[in-house]
């Protein structure tokens, strides 16, 4: 019977907030801060970096601009150039508009796919899913959770130090044998 | 191997250079029968194969067995195509696969030829083109030549012999035949149609000395007894005028459509449109009057129509005899002095101007025989360009004769009946009510091409033979004999005239090659070296000397006294005329579905024929397009719908005949109505006081155009019921550029003007106004382009059948052409402006104008239709999906779809009548005109063998080559000496909306109208010029 | 101080978005609790039961036409498209509400969008798809379809790509693909919700599709990202999509589709019709499962506003098109256009003119932009409108271009009408299924209305 982490629950997004500066300033990494829905200016209040998630959508794009254009120049100019309407090969003005679609639809996929990919998920197995409580989180719920690869991590010591800065139903993440 | 083919290889051997000489000029350009009916042994081979005992492989049993596996496939409906029956490595010796063999041949129509070359491929006749080496067809052809392919496949065709409906054998019939030769032929009689052959002229002859008592009879529902008539009262003897045409510089119609329906109608166009042929202002142009009750092919080419009834052309015809008093005319016309003497006047005027040979008036068929009696002796004075040639060696029709066979019969003296090909039950005049005589006649034999309402009523049903299949000759009007030859065995075991006839006189069938070479032995070519002549004559289709000589004709000076009483229309009745059908003739094409289907001049009907009345008469009668009337006439009465038509007088209703057959035949039965009902022998072709009572039920006819202004748009916004019509008549000006010779001799460049913007074939003006530089020049040759002179377009049709017919175009139905999706590639717009009364007619044919810079193209999304290299537009059938996009974005809407798999039900022996050059079109394919692609790569590949540039006249296009107006130029516009860059470079040219800068290689020379500037009042065409 | 003002307008916003009392939970309870209600309402099964049948008559007639070819239709020369196309730029532009409303009212922080966004999304996701199914059947030889795909092949046989149809197969594509990832994305907290409320099969299912989302911030910050950014590519997508349709018209030669005035007045025109079926929807939804607090009035308010705007865009555009059509001086251009307003087809014009011009100006009226049952059928009135709008381009335009030789009527058949009545029955079934599984209201986002929501929330503002 191994732990995994210990939950805290905190009853508004704000003192959700505080918490998540407090355990920012305690020098905690390996922990989150769920709640229902996204809460502005949690990131900083946790510390988090940057998503990168914007570089690899700009890169998609890019490159789906990129093969809608080549692909139509590569049809009519190369495979097989023929004559229609009168028109020259390279009818460049006519590529514009598969050269914009493509481009939205490889960044629209790059941005669903890369969240998934930072996100980790699909990912269907997770300790904070011991809890029975937690389930809440989706509803009207906020927490903080702490996982137990966190360096700073010692099991009573997280305890009492998520009881001062205000959380309620400590819990201790463990699987049942 | 048999002894026939063994036979067949050594004399290929042996005439190989027949092979060789065939392509030389000596002999024309396609191969000939005469390279194997030359061996003696053959002849006796042919004889053999007509009863078709020999089995061994070689082409005519070939042909045999192919008919009789036809013939089961009809039957039975088997699936395998019926061309793979026999493995093609055994076909004839000699044959290229794929490659087309050309046979001289003869058309006979009534008492006419017309000299055709016919398209075998792979031994099957498919395409009918004109005979260039013959005087009546000059390598041209109207729609009844190009439609007579399908007639030799339709599968409703009677199948070899039946008696009292039961399948008989032939030989059954000859032991019938010789059993008529008793008692010198007493009560024998024979009806046949009218016919040139002098073969049957020469059977008929033989009979006649061995069974004088025997009587033979000739009818047709149209002919032209009252011309010969009045030609007997005006010189003492029946003789055939000729009218020449290409002298004459004032041609005047008396109701005459001598370029339409009326007999000749292919010389009449060819010539006529010669004196048209407008290279510049400064050229002649010839000037027709014509007088008329309801707009012909011939009045819509009229530089002056007259809309006058029937009833009144004779005294049109006093009047203008009075005009033309400085003839000498003793006439006292006061009394003619009509409304239209202005017209008349003029008319005569250009008649004496032209006097001396240059001059002519040409009678309609309606006329009586003293109104031609008139007409004759005034051409006689005027000089006029006719040739009158005997009329002894061709049978014409009498219906006085006629009504002495229906009375014997009513006598009941007549015991046996032999009718040959004719229809009497259908089309003869109600008043003889044959239907019922016929039943008196104990014994009938009738030969026929398919089960007719004359069949069912006769014992002896013989199936006849379409021209394809039988041996035969025909003869012109100047006496050029012309040879009948056969392509193919009979498909379904028929028998031509000579071959029924043959053993009541000869106690025995002869081979009807034999009687016809004989009788050519004997009577046509009395030379030398017979067999060398008769070659030839098999080669070219026709002997080369006439058997005529021009008649010398006297005449006393024209007297209008021979003109006793003028007709007199009781008021509030009206005038009904029996036309024949531009499409189904007096009947005989109705199972024609290319002719059935194909819109007619003017009214642009198909599958129906319809009362057609004058707009005023239709106000009058309150009744609308499709409305029933009933039309009574001596206690007879029909019914049928209206249809409004401009043009049309306001006395007369014209009805066509040829409808409302009751036969077995699936495509024409029961289509349209029957107006022989009201026909009576004494007024066979127009009655006066008919009575017209309008009923309140309609009846679905299928046009395939709109004729705006005639009935109001009525869908349109209330008040603005016109909108359409005005809009249409804006656009005239625009879509066919029209005007008069005298304001064409002042501004020589009006045309030019109007469509100064884009000149895509003389400049490519395009490039300057295009985006970027194509990549595609088009200066390399050959580029190919097409030219249509408007001036000489008659509409007659022919272009749009021979396009169908080369093309294997489907025909449709008259639902679908409802639905306006009628599937003809060349389409024939008729548009009338001015007073709807007398309009003038504005036509144009428009098939795809192959656009250089084509909007249909650009819009395609899988490239189905994209562009040649020698600068055709071009579809790709299997590529194409049916996005219908191309042809929304056609401006000239030439393009047609396949809404459904219209070929899905053809019966097998239909399809023998497709040109297997061509692909026959699966549903949801887009097609249009390819400028009959398959003949521009036969012709480049025929050069690349012969390792020579292509020359001008290599490709001939359906259309062009069948045009008897030669109205249709195409060719190589990178050559400077083509045909169709000289047409192209007249100041006649234009493209039609060529504002939109599609730049099509198809393009129109202006019409232009001669008209008599004193004929000009406010409203004329010089008017359309702004 | 300024605090205070800003607090309380947010206070006052909240109340009129989401009147009563609403916490997190109790707005939780609302929405999850539609598709977890246990006895579904009658009038979802009756509704369904018709849409079924709908569904069923589509199937019938589609196989029909796919059996005998489009000979069916009332198609002809010159009128070569006919309801099918109309009924797909129709269907398309209906598909523009939802993207427009979640992608740029996102943009712009209209918090208000909240209520309705996954509603218009999931409209726009059916319509779409019933649009589509109108260039894959109206083809002529349907089996060969796929050709409109460059797919690489032996025969170097690929598509024209200068062809408007095929711009057109791309951008509604990729607009359908874009709206699914858009409306997935947006959907998977709820789908999270969803699992963390349901037992046994249900639970597996949702958990299933909420891909274990555990509503952490380290995944809201991705997330939000990925969503920003999908809203703002979505922007000009929507603003292409009907421009690119508009293209297949703007781009020939036939006067009356050859104007450059189509792209913005095409995308006018889907906004309007799909806000205006946005309404119808959300009306019926909010009275069936009593939504009232939630898809209030104020909403309804909003959209009727859009609706007005763009109405009069379109009235504008109609009338550009005559102004123009008379001052190029082009005189089958002219005609074009007065055939359409005088020729046979009048009615389908003046129709057009009524419903899309007329009826809007209703909407510079509070007390009509708030009366419900006046909205329900004015913005069934302005569907049927823009129907007659492609009727007028389609049809009145082909029926009577350059050649009067060809010029010719157009009559509907049966199957027209019965694949048209069809796609309701496909566009209803998937619309009422996801009402009865799915949260018809974003969760996640409906709480972000709350002031309770804003971190800083009843902090001083120095």
């Amino acid at each position: 019977m191994n732990s995994y982490g210990i939950l805290a629950r905190f009853d508004s997004p704000k003192s959700l907030m505080h918490a998540a500066e407090k355990v920012r300033d305690e020098g905690f990494e390996k922990f989150d801060c769920h709640s229902p829905f996204p809460i502005h200016g949690m990131d900083e209040a946790m510390g988090l970096k940057r998503s990168k998630l914007g570089y690899l959508i700009g890169f998609m794009g890019m490159s789906g601009a990129l093969f809608g254009f080549g692909l139509q120049s590569w049809i009519h100019s190369i495979e097989y150039p023929m004559n229609i309407s009168g028109k020259p090969f390279f009818a460049y003005p006519a590529y514009a508009i598969i050269t914009f679609e493509l481009m939205v639809l490889f960044s629209a996929i790059g941005a669903v796919f890369g969240m998934m990919f930072f996100n980790r998920i699909p990912r269907f197995h997770h300790p904070v899913f011991y809890s029975e409580k937690f389930s809440d989180v989706s509803s009207d719920a906020f927490y903080v959770s702490i996982e137990v690869d966190d360096p700073k991590y010692e099991e009573s010591f997280v305890i009492d130090f998520l009881k001062d800065i205000g959380g309620t139903e400590i819990e201790v993440l463990k699987d049942e044998i | 191997m048999s002894q026939i083919d063994k036979k067949n290889q050594e004399f290929v051997k042996t005439n190989s250079h027949e092979y060789a000489n065939a392509d030389n000029h000596e002999f024309g350009y396609w191969k000939s029968l005469k390279d194997i009916s030359s061996d003696q042994d053959y002849e006796r081979y042919l004889k053999q194969s007509e009863h078709n005992v020999d089995n061994s492989i070689s082409r005519r049993n070939f042909l045999s067995l192919i008919a009789a596996s036809v013939a089961l496939a009809g039957l039975e409906g088997c699936k395998k195509p019926v061309q793979k029956i026999i493995p093609y490595v055994e076909a004839e010796i000699g044959t290229i696969p794929g490659i087309p063999k050309y046979y001289a041949s003869t058309l006979p129509f009534k008492n006419n030829a017309l000299g055709v070359v016919i398209e075998n491929h792979d031994e099957r006749p498919v395409k009918v083109e004109g005979n260039d080496k013959h005087p009546t067809s000059l390598g041209k052809s109207n729609s009844f030549a190009q439609a007579s392919t399908l007639d030799m496949y339709d599968p409703d065709r009677l199948r070899g012999l039946k008696f009292n409906g039961k399948k008989a054998q032939w030989t059954e019939y000859i032991e019938y035949a010789k059993s008529l030769k008793r008692n010198d032929g007493r009560g024998l009689a024979i009806l046949s149609q009218e016919s040139s052959s002098p073969t049957i002229n020469s059977m008929k002859k033989e009979l006649m000395k061995k069974l004088p008592k025997a009587s033979w009879v000739v009818y047709e529902p149209i002919n032209n007894e009252n011309l010969y008539d009045g030609i007997k009262k005006a010189f003492g003897r029946k003789l055939q005028p000729f009218f020449r045409l290409e002298h004459a510089q004032t041609i005047l119609s008396i109701g005459s459509d001598f370029m339409g329906v009326d007999d000749n109608n292919i010389y009449h166009t060819r010539k006529f449109a010669q004196n048209r042929d407008l290279v510049d202002e400064n050229s002649t142009m010839n000037r027709l009057y014509v007088a008329e009750s309801s707009i012909s092919s011939t009045g819509s080419s009229a530089d002056h129509r007259l809309n006058v009834p029937n009833h009144k052309l004779r005294e049109i015809l006093l009047e203008l005899a009075y005009e033309l008093k400085v003839l000498g005319l003793k006439i006292d016309a006061k009394k003619f002095k009509s409304s239209n003497n202005l017209w008349v006047k003029a008319a005569a005027e250009d008649l004496m101007k032209h006097k001396g040979g240059e001059s002519i008036i040409l009678g309609g068929t309606q006329l009586s025989s003293d109104v031609h009696h008139l007409i004759a002796s005034i051409n006689y004075v005027l000089q006029a360009p006719i040739d009158y040639y005997p009329l002894d060696r061709s049978q014409i029709s009498s219906t006085n004769q006629f009504a002495k066979l229906c009375s014997r019969m009513k006598k009941g003296e007549v015991e046996h009946l032999v009718i040959l090909g004719a229809n009497p039950v259908y089309d003869s005049p109600a008043d003889f009510e044959f239907r019922k005589l016929i039943k008196n006649v104990p014994s009938t034999v009738h030969l026929t091409n398919i089960i007719d309402e004359t069949s069912k009523m006769c014992q002896w049903n013989i199936a006849l033979t379409h021209y394809f299949e039988c041996w035969g000759d025909a003869m012109t009007y100047d006496g050029f004999a012309s040879v009948v030859q056969p392509q193919i065995m009979p498909l379904f075991d028929s028998k031509s005239v000579i071959q029924v006839l043959s053993p009541i006189i000869y106690d025995e069938e002869k081979s009807s090659y034999d009687i016809v070479k004989s009788v050519w032995k004997s009577n046509i070519i009395k030379e030398s070296n017979f067999d060398r002549k008769w070659e030839k004559v098999l080669h070219d289709g026709i002997y080369n000397k006439p058997l005529h000589q021009k008649q010398k004709i006297k005449s006393s000076k024209p007297n209008s006294k021979i003109i006793d009483k003028l007709e007199k229309l009781e008021d509030g009745k009206f005038e009904v005329v029996f036309s024949p059908s531009s499409s189904v003739y007096d009947g005989r094409f109705s199972n024609n579905g290319w002719l059935q289907e194909i819109p007619k001049p003017i009214t642009s009907l198909t599958w129906d024929n319809a009362a057609l009345i004058s707009m005023k008469v239709a106000k009058k009668l309150n009744v609308k397009n499709g409305q029933y009337i009933e039309i009574s006439l001596n206690g007879k009465t029909i019914k049928l719908p209206v249809w409004i038509t401009p043009g049309q007088n306001n006395k007369t209703i014209t009805l066509e005949l040829g409808y409302g057959r009751d036969f077995k035949g699936r495509i024409g039965n029961g289509v349209g109505f029957n107006v022989y009902p009201i026909r009576f022998s004494d007024a066979e072709c127009y009655a006066l006081n008919a009575t017209v009572i309008s009923k309140t039920d309609t009846y679905p006819l299928a046009s395939t155009q709109d004729h705006y202004g005639l009935e109001d748009d009525k869908y349109a916004a209330p008040g603005f019921k016109d909108l359409a019509n005005d809009e249409v008549q804006s656009r005239i000006p625009d879509l066919v550029k029209q005007s008069t010779l005298d304001y064409y001799k002042e501004n020589p460049d009006w045309v030019q003007k109007k469509v100064l913007e884009h000149k895509p074939d003389k400049k490519r003006s395009w490039e300057d106004h295009s985006m970027y530089n194509p990549d595609w020049d088009y200066s390399k040759g050959p580029q190919w382009g097409m030219s249509i002179d408007l001036t000489s377009c008659t509409s007659c049709n022919a272009c749009s059948i021979a396009c169908q017919s080369e093309n294997n175009i489907p025909v449709v139905g008259k639902q679908q052409v409802m639905k306006g999706r009628e599937m003809h590639w060349i389409r024939i717009d008729n548009y009338f402006a001015g007073d709807p009364e007398n309009p003038e007619i504005s036509t144009q044919s428009i098939s795809c104008v192959h656009c250089e810079l084509a909007p249909c193209e650009t819009v395609c999304p899988v490239a189905a239709t994209t562009h040649s290299s020698d600068g055709v537009n071009q579809m790709t059938y299997n590529r194409c999906l049916g996005t219908r996009y191309c042809a929304n974005n056609c401006p000239y809407k030439v393009r047609k779809f396949n809404f459904y798999n219209y070929t899905r039900d053809l019966p097998e022996v239909v399809q023998m009548a497709m040109n297997p050059d061509v692909s026959v079109r699966f549903r949801g394919v887009m097609e249009k005109c390819t400028y009959c692609y398959q003949r521009v790569s036969a012709a480049r590949i025929k050069a690349k063998n012969e390792n020579r540039e292509m020359r001008d006249g290599d490709v001939k296009v359906a259309c062009a080559s069948s045009c008897p107006a030669d109205a249709i130029k195409f060719g190589d516009i990178t050559d400077p000496n083509s045909e169709v860059s000289k047409a192209k470079r007249r100041n006649r040219d234009y493209a039609l909306l060529a504002h939109l800068g599609t730049a099509p290689r198809t393009t129109y020379l202006a019409k232009i109208r001669n008209q008599n500037p004193k004929l000009i009042s406010g409203k004329s065409s010089g008017g359309y010029q702004s | 101080m300024n605090g205070q003002i800003i607090k309380s307008k947010a206070e006052i916003r909240a109340e009129k978005l989401l009147p009563g009392n609403q916490d997190f939970t109790s707005i939780t309870e609302d929405i999850a609790g539609v598709p977890e209600q246990k006895n579904t309402p009658i009038q979802w099964w009756l509704l369904f039961g018709l849409a079924l049948s709908l569904l069923g008559i589509f199937a019938g007639s589609v196989g029909f036409l796919i059996w005998e070819g489009t000979g069916v239709w009332g198609i002809n020369n010159p009128v070569f498209w006919g309801w099918a196309i109309i009924n797909f730029v129709w269907w398309v532009g209906i598909g523009h509400a939802g993207t427009l409303i979640s992608a740029i009212l996102h943009l712009f922080r209209q918090n208000w969008r909240n209520a309705i966004n996954r509603f218009a999304e999931t409209m726009t996701l059916f319509a779409v798809i019933c649009a589509l199914v109108f260039p894959g059947i109206h083809v002529g030889r349907i089996w060969v379809a796929y050709w409109f795909l460059p797919i690489p092949n032996q025969m170097a046989m690929w598509p024209n790509m200068r062809s408007p149809l095929i711009w057109d197969f791309f951008a509604v594509f990729t607009y359908f693909t874009v709206s699914l990832l858009f409306w997935y994305t947006g959907l998977i907290p709820d789908l999270a919700t969803l699992r963390d409320r349901a037992k046994g099969l249900k639970k597996k299912v949702y958990g299933f599709f909420a891909l274990g989302w555990r509503g952490g911030n380290r995944q809201w910050q991705h997330y939000e990202l990925a969503y920003l950014v999908l809203a703002g590519i979505s922007t000009p997508l929507v603003l292409s999509v009907h421009s690119v349709v508009s293209s297949d018209f703007a781009t020939s030669v036939i006067p009356g589709w050859h104007t450059t005035i189509f792209p913005p007045y095409f995308v006018a025109g889907a906004i309007y019709s799909g806000f205006g079926m946005v309404m119808t929807l959300s009306i019926i939804a909010r009275k069936v499962y009593n939504l009232g607090h939630i898809i209030t009035v104020e909403h309804l308010d909003k959209m009727a506003q859009i609706m007005l705007l763009t109405g009069c865009m379109v009235g504008y555009a109609y009338s550009m098109e005559f102004f123009v059509a008379w001052y190029s001086g082009n005189p089958y251009e002219s005609f074009a256009f007065v055939n359409r307003a005088l020729g046979p087809y009048w009615w389908g014009y003046w129709a057009m003119i009524f419903c899309n011009v007329v009826v809007p100006q209703f909407y510079w009226f509070e007390k009509y932009r708030r009366h419900i049952p006046f909205l329900f059928i004015t913005s069934i009135l302005v569907n049927i409108g823009m129907w007659f709008e492609r009727f007028v381009i389609v049809v009145i335009t082909l029926h009577r271009d350059f050649m009067p030789g060809a010029w010719a009527m157009y009559n509907p058949t049966i199957w027209d009408v019965s694949i048209y009545l069809g796609t309701f029955g496909l566009f209803f079934t998937g619309f009422l299924l996801f009402l009865r599984f799915l949260p018809m209201v974003s969760i996640a986002e409906a709480k972000l209305v709350l002031t309770e929501s804003d971190p800083h929330h009843g902090d001083h503002h120095e």
